[in-house]
C-alpha cells in the first residue's frame, strides 16, 4: 500500500473531484499490492492504522447496532440495564448474608464490580462472532478487520454507558462519592478497552478459524466469572490461595477500573499485570493477525 | 489512473476431507487437492485491466468468475502470485456490506454507503436520490426484514450505484424486479459504467457480455480458457462447444443444451447446429420424449442431413414404443439395423431384435 510518490500532485489535475474523493477514502485511493508484503507485525499494524481511519464506519454500525438490537422490545436497551440491576439486587441481598459482608458495602462491591466485569466478558464472549458476522463486507471488498474488533469495543463501551446509569443510582442513594480518585477509573476504563481490543480480535480470529473457538470461550468465560474475585472479595480466599486472584489478569483487569470507581486507587502491580497485559496480549495478537491476514478471507 | 494487474494468481481454499478422495474434477465447480488439503478455485491466472477496459468474465456456474471478481475486488488476497490494483473500487455483489436486516431502509442506506466509502455528509446529499430511485416511498422508515425480495434489490441496487466508483465490479443477477424497474436499472448502469474508468462484469449471459463489454474472459475450473473480444470470443465459444459435442463429448452436449435454453429465455436464435447438439444431450437423458426426437429429426433434417443409422434405428424404437401397431415403422428398423448394429449397444441389439419380431 506504498503510497507513489508524487501521486496526490498527479491527481489533482485528473477528473473533476478527484481530489474529493481521495480525501474520503485515503485507503482505497492508493496503488495496493495484495498479498500484503513485508513483517506480519507492518501488515497487522497498517491495518490497525486503516481501522481507526474508518472510524465513521464503526461508529456509526457500532452505535446503530445497539439501538437495533432492542428495537423490538418495549424497555429497548435498558433491558440489558434492568436485568443486570435484578441480578445486583438478589446477589447483594442473598450473598452479603452468605458471605457475611456488610450489605449496603456489598451491593456497591457487586455493581461496580459487575459492570466492570460485564464490560470485560462482554468484549471477550461476543468478541467470538465479530469478524464472522463481518463475512458480508469482509467479502466484498478490502477491508481491516481491525475495524470489526473497533466496533466492537465501541459497541461494548455503549452498552457499559448503559450499565452506568446503575451505578450512580447505587453511589447516590447509598450516598458514597468517590471523591477525585474515582477520574483513575479513565485511564482504568481505557485500558480495559484497548486490552478489549485484542482480546476480541485475537477470538475473533479463533472462531473463524475453529468454530469450536465460540463455546469453548463462552463457557471459560462463564468460569472465570466465579473465579475471578468479583462477586466476592478477594480477601475471602484466604493467604494459601490468594495466588489464585494474584496470577488471573482478568482480576488485574477489573481492578484497574473497579477501585477508582469505588474510590480506592489500584495498586502499581494492577497497574503493572494491566499494561504487560496489553503489551504483550496486544504484541502477540497483531503477529498472529499479520500472519492470518491473507488466509482469513478463506476461513469464512 | 485506476488499473488492476493479476500476476500468476491462484486462488486455494483450504478443506478438510475424507481420507482417499483426491485429484477429482467435478463437473462444475474448483480441483480438489487431497494431498494439500485444498481445493482450486482459480489457477495461474494472469492478466491487466487499464482505463477504458470493458472486461467480461464468462463461464458456467462455478468455473470462478465470482471469485475472480473478489480476488479483484481484494476480498481475497492471492494464496500464490499476486494483484496489484489503484483506484476506488465498488462492487455490486450478492450481499451488500454491512446490510442489518433489523434496521430501518433509511439507517442501512447509511451503512452501506459507509461501508463503500461515502462519507455522512455525502450520503445525506443522496439519501433522497437514493430512496427516489428504489421506489420504497414510506417503507424507507420501516426495517428492512419485512421488504420483499424486488424492494430489497432494489435498495441493493440504488445504494451500490450511488458511489461513484473509479472500478465498478459487478456480479451478474441484475434481477431488479419489474419491467419498469429494470429498464431504469439499465439505464443507471449504462450511465455508470460510461463514468467509470474500469468496468468488469460477471455473467453467464453471453449475450449481456457482448453488448456491454469490449474485452472477455473465458474460464473454465479456475482457469482462463480464451481471452479476446467480448462478441467473437462467444461465437467462436460455441462453435468450439458444437465442434466438441459433434465429436460425441457428452460435457459439450450438456453445455449446448444449457446456451440453447439460455438462448431462448433470452427470446434469442438459436443457432441450428447448437440446439441440434443440444438435442443429442436431452434425448439422451431422457430418451422417450417424442417431440424432442421430432424436433431433433427436423433440425437435422433442416440442415440438408440425414441422420446416422443408429441415431434413426434409436428414434425408430422409440416410436415402435409409442405405436405399437405401425408396422412400417418395423420395417424401417429392420432396413437400419445392419448399418446401425456396430454402434448399439448389446441391450439396445437385443431390444431391437424383439421389436422386429414383434
Amino acid at each position: 500500500m506504498a503510497r507513489r510518490p508524487g501521486r496526490r500532485d498527479d491527481d489533482r489535475q485528473g477528473t473533476a473531484g478527484y481530489e474529493q474523493r481521495v480525501r474520503n477514502s485515503d485507503i482505497a485511493a492508493q496503488t495496493v499490492i495484495l498479498p500484503t508484503p513485508g513483517h506480519s507485525l507492518v501488515v497487522a499494524w497498517r491495518d490497525v492504522v486503516d481501522g481507526a481511519r474508518l472510524a465513521p464506519v464503526w461508529l456509526y454500525t457500532g452505535w446503530i447496532d445497539v439501538v437495533q438490537r432492542f428495537r423490538r422490545t418495549r424497555l429497548g436497551q435498558f433491558w440489558h440495564t434492568l436485568s443486570l440491576a435484578a441480578f445486583i439486587l438478589v446477589m447483594g441481598v442473598l450473598w452479603s448474608t452468605i458471605l457475611r459482608q456488610d450489605p449496603i458495602d456489598y451491593l456497591r462491591f457487586t455493581t461496580t464490580s459487575l459492570i466492570v466485569w460485564s464490560l470485560i466478558s462482554g468484549l471477550v464472549t461476543d468478541g467470538t462472532m465479530v469478524i464472522i458476522n463481518g463475512q458480508a463486507t469482509a467479502l466484498s471488498m478490502r477491508f481491516p478487520y481491525t475495524a470489526f474488533a473497533m466496533g466492537h469495543v465501541w459497541r461494548g463501551l455503549l452498552m457499559f454507558a448503559h450499565h452506568f446509569v446503575l451505578y450512580i443510582l447505587v453511589m447516590t442513594a447509598t450516598l458514597y462519592p468517590p471523591g477525585w480518585t474515582g477520574l483513575l477509573a479513565v485511564p482504568g476504563l481505557l485500558l480495559v478497552v484497548a486490552n478489549g481490543f485484542w482480546m476480541s480480535l485475537l477470538v475473533g480470529m479463533l472462531a473463524l478459524r475453529r468454530r469450536d473457538v465460540i463455546p469453548a470461550v463462552g463457557s471459560a468465560m462463564q468460569i472465570m466469572m466465579f473465579v475471578t474475585p468479583v462477586l466476592w472479595p478477594k480477601e475471602l480466599l484466604g493467604p494459601k490461595l490468594a495466588f489464585a486472584a494474584d496470577l488471573n489478569p482478568l482480576y488485574h483487569l477489573v481492578r484497574v477500573a473497579r477501585d477508582p470507581l469505588m474510590g480506592l486507587a489500584p495498586g502499581i502491580e494492577n497497574w503493572a499485570w494491566a499494561i504487560g497485559l496489553l503489551l504483550v496480549g496486544g504484541g502477540a495478537t497483531l503477529w498472529l493477525y499479520g500472519r492470518w491476514r491473507n488466509r482469513m478471507p478463506y476461513w469464512f | 489512473m485506476a488499473r488492476i494487474k493479476v500476476e500468476n494468481a491462484w486462488v486455494e481454499f483450504p478443506v478438510a476431507l475424507p481420507r482417499g478422495r483426491g485429484g477429482l474434477v467435478a463437473r462444475t465447480g474448483g480441483t480438489i487437492d487431497a494431498a494439500r488439503g485444498v481445493v482450486t478455485a482459480l489457477r495461474d491466472i494472469s492478466f491487466e485491466v487499464r482505463e477504458g477496459d470493458r472486461l467480461g468474465l464468462m463461464g458456467h456456474n462455478g468455473a470462478g468468475k465470482t471469485t475472480l471478481l473478489r480476488l479483484l475486488a481484494g476480498a481475497y488476497p492471492p494464496t500464490r502470485g499476486r494483484i496489484l490494483s489503484s483506484g476506488r473500487i465498488s462492487t455490486l455483489f450478492n450481499a451488500l456490506p454491512g446490510l442489518a436486516t433489523d434496521g430501518t431502509g433509511r439507517e442501512n442506506i447509511m451503512t452501506c454507503s459507509l461501508h463503500l466509502g461515502l462519507t455522512r455528509r455525502e450520503i445525506l446529499r443522496k439519501m433522497d436520490e437514493i430512496i427516489d430511485f428504489a421506489e420504497l416511498g414510506d417503507f424507507i422508515d420501516l426495517p428492512v426484514r419485512i421488504y420483499s425480495a424486488g424492494m430489497l434489490t432494489r435498495l441493493g441496487f440504488a445504494i451500490a450505484t450511488s458511489v461513484e466508483p473509479e472500478i465498478l465490479l459487478l456480479d451478474e443477477g441484475l434481477a431488479t424486479g419489474d419491467a419498469s424497474f429494470a429498464q431504469k436499472a439499465e439505464r443507471r448502469m449504462n450511465e455508470l459504467i460510461a463514468r467509470a474508468s474500469i468496468f468488469v462484469v460477471a455473467s453467464h449471459s453471453d449475450t449481456l457480455l457482448a453488448s456491454l463489454c469490449n474485452r472477455a474472459l473465458l474460464l473454465e475450473h479456475g482457469q482462463v480458457l480464451r481471452e479476446g473480444q467480448a462478441g467473437k470470443l462467444y461465437s467462436s465459444y460455441i462453435e468450439g462447444v458444437i465442434l466438441a459435442a459433434r465429436a460425441d463429448d457428452e460435457a459439450a452436449q450438456a453445455r449446448a443444451y444449457a446456451l440453447s435454453t439460455e438462448l431462448t429465455t433470452q427470446g434469442l436464435p438459436v443457432p441450428a447446429e447448437l440446439e441440434e447438439q443440444g438435442l443429442r444431450h436431452a434425448i439422451r437423458i431422457n430418451p422417450g420424449n417424442v417431440p424432442m426426437l421430432q424436433r431433433y429429426v427436423t433440425l437435422v433434417q433442416a440442415q440438408g442431413r440425414i441422420l446416422p443409422p443408429y441415431e434413426e434405428a434409436r428414434l425408430m424404437m422409440t416410436l415402435i414404443g409409442i405405436y405399437p401397431d405401425r408396422d412400417s415403422y418395423r420395417a424401417r428398423l429392420a432396413e437400419l439395423m445392419p448399418a446401425a448394429t456396430p454402434r448399439l449397444d448389446p441391450d439396445e441389439q437385443r431390444a431391437a431384435a424383439t421389436l422386429i419380431a414383434g
